[in-house]
């Protein structure tokens, strides 16, 4: 079997010693950093997400899977920065403010870091303004909300609100999710996605960025 | 304000610790035995550092309705309404797991061992349900023959606001428990209600509410069947 290929079967096992071994044995071999980024992590990541929206694993398989990918990034981390490799965009997430609930929140940004996306976790009861300041400071492409509470999603609305003041619309889209939030309220508060879970956040935000 | 002032109860973690079958239901973990190292350090982490700490206050049919109608934001149709004056007794309840448990669960994700991370957070949600059982049986002892149901603002209808007027009665504060003005409630893993006792007939909620078009959880269902 081929090595990348080796790697990403690994990954989906959740193997973090064989995703590292296979990640490092690749680099030993001259394979280029993004295409064992690309055709081994990713291609992983992306094969267990699938594998999670037909329901045939779960979440706690995505994890392992995951925790994987961050063990096989250990080493390429370092040459993908070195080659000046880009991210397939970059991500603002946070929970809402008023919010402290973040586990949902998390596991985004683990899935969303193993697409191969750049995110920047601003934790937990953010204000609107600290996250549009930092979608324009980061140069984000989009911003990802998160709310437990059906008392704390208004501040989402005041997010898009703020964004439709400064003019930001074309630039910052704006994914919204978490157990009390529908795609209905998220069409109604001008938001352009909305993740069912976070696994379908991946596939929001790719679509939002064109690589769907 | 009570008849009777609350009650503290006190649970060593081994005994609300969950099931290790109902985690690996609830996370459809298929190949378990992969999980299994992840299960028990899971554990060891849930008895280190939860301490389990309920308070259960008996209160009359009139004095609830104050805090079921909390900020008059229920929905019109929350079957509470109907349930609650069939029931022969009333408890509210206010059940916490303490701070250092959510604490422990943000430093895993916060160093990537956010499996692990991820399923001591199970572990945490499905014993704090587990000392809502225990809190209920303890006051369904006093009512024999009697199905005791716990019910929780921001479920079924029964709009999260009630927590001010429920803290208001029962004051959780005294173990612990802090609300927010948004009613989130710190330690994360804590959890208020009131617990119904009566008939097992008073019970039968069907999902057929407008709210229940919206809802993801349908937890009534299972909870149902569990009644005695």
């Amino acid at each position: 079997m081929e090595l990348l290929t080796q790697i990403s079967e690994a990954l989906q096992q959740g193997n973090e010693e064989l995703v590292h071994q296979g990640t490092q044995q690749a680099i030993a071999e001259k394979i280029p950093p993004k295409k064992i980024l690309d055709d081994g992590l990713i291609a992983g990541m992306n094969a267990i997400g699938e594998r999670f929206g037909r329901h045939e694993v779960f979440l706690p398989d995505v994890l392992m899977a995951a925790k994987a990918m961050v063990k096989g990034m250990e080493p390429l981390k370092p040459l993908l920065i070195r080659d000046d490799v880009p991210s397939l965009g970059k991500v603002v997430i946070g929970t809402v403010q008023g919010d402290l609930h973040d586990i949902g929140k998390n596991l985004v940004g683990i899935m969303l870091k193993g697409a191969g996306f750049e995110v920047v976790d601003l934790g937990k009861s953010v204000s609107p303004e600290k996250f549009i300041d930092a979608a324009v400071n980061e140069n984000a492409e989009i911003i990802g909300m998160s709310a437990l509470l059906t008392t704390t999603m208004s501040v989402m609305k005041k997010v898009t609100e703020l964004r439709k003041q400064k003019n930001l619309q074309g630039k910052i889209k704006i994914v919204v999710g978490g157990a009390p939030v529908t795609k209905e309220f998220a069409t109604e508060i001008g938001a352009d996605g909305y993740a069912f879970d976070a696994a379908n956040s991946v596939a929001c935000v790719k679509q939002l960025m064109g690589h769907a | 304000m009570f008849p009777v002032s609350p009650k503290i109860c006190k649970w060593p973690p081994s005994e609300v610790l969950p099931e290790r079958s109902n985690i690996i239901k609830k996370e459809g973990l298929k190949d378990a035995s992969k999980f299994l190292p992840l299960l028990e350090q899971a554990e060891k982490l849930f008895v280190d550092f939860s301490a389990p700490t309920g308070l259960v206050g008996e209160i009359s049919a009139d004095q609830f309705e104050r805090v079921f109608e909390g900020l008059g934001q229920n929905e019109p149709q929350a079957p509470l309404r109907e349930i609650y004056p069939k029931a022969q007794a009333l408890a509210l309840f206010g059940i916490t797991l303490g701070p250092t448990i959510s604490s422990q669960i943000e430093s895993l994700f916060e160093s990537d061992d956010f499996v692990l991370g991820y399923l001591l957070d199970c572990m945490a949600s499905l014993a704090c349900e587990r000392a809502v059982d225990h809190a209920s049986h303890q006051f369904a002892d006093a009512y024999e023959g009697l199905s005791t149901m716990a019910y929780s603002p921001g479920y079924c209808g029964w709009h999260i606001s009630a927590q001010k007027t429920l803290f208001q009665m029962i004051e959780p504060q005294t173990i612990g428990i802090s609300l927010n003005e948004d009613f989130l409630m710190s330690p994360l893993k804590s959890t208020t209600g009131v617990l119904v006792a009566g008939p097992r007939e008073i019970h039968g909620v069907k999902p057929g509410y407008p709210f229940c078009r919206q809802c993801k959880c349908r937890t009534c269902l299972d909870r149902l069947t569990t009644v005695q």
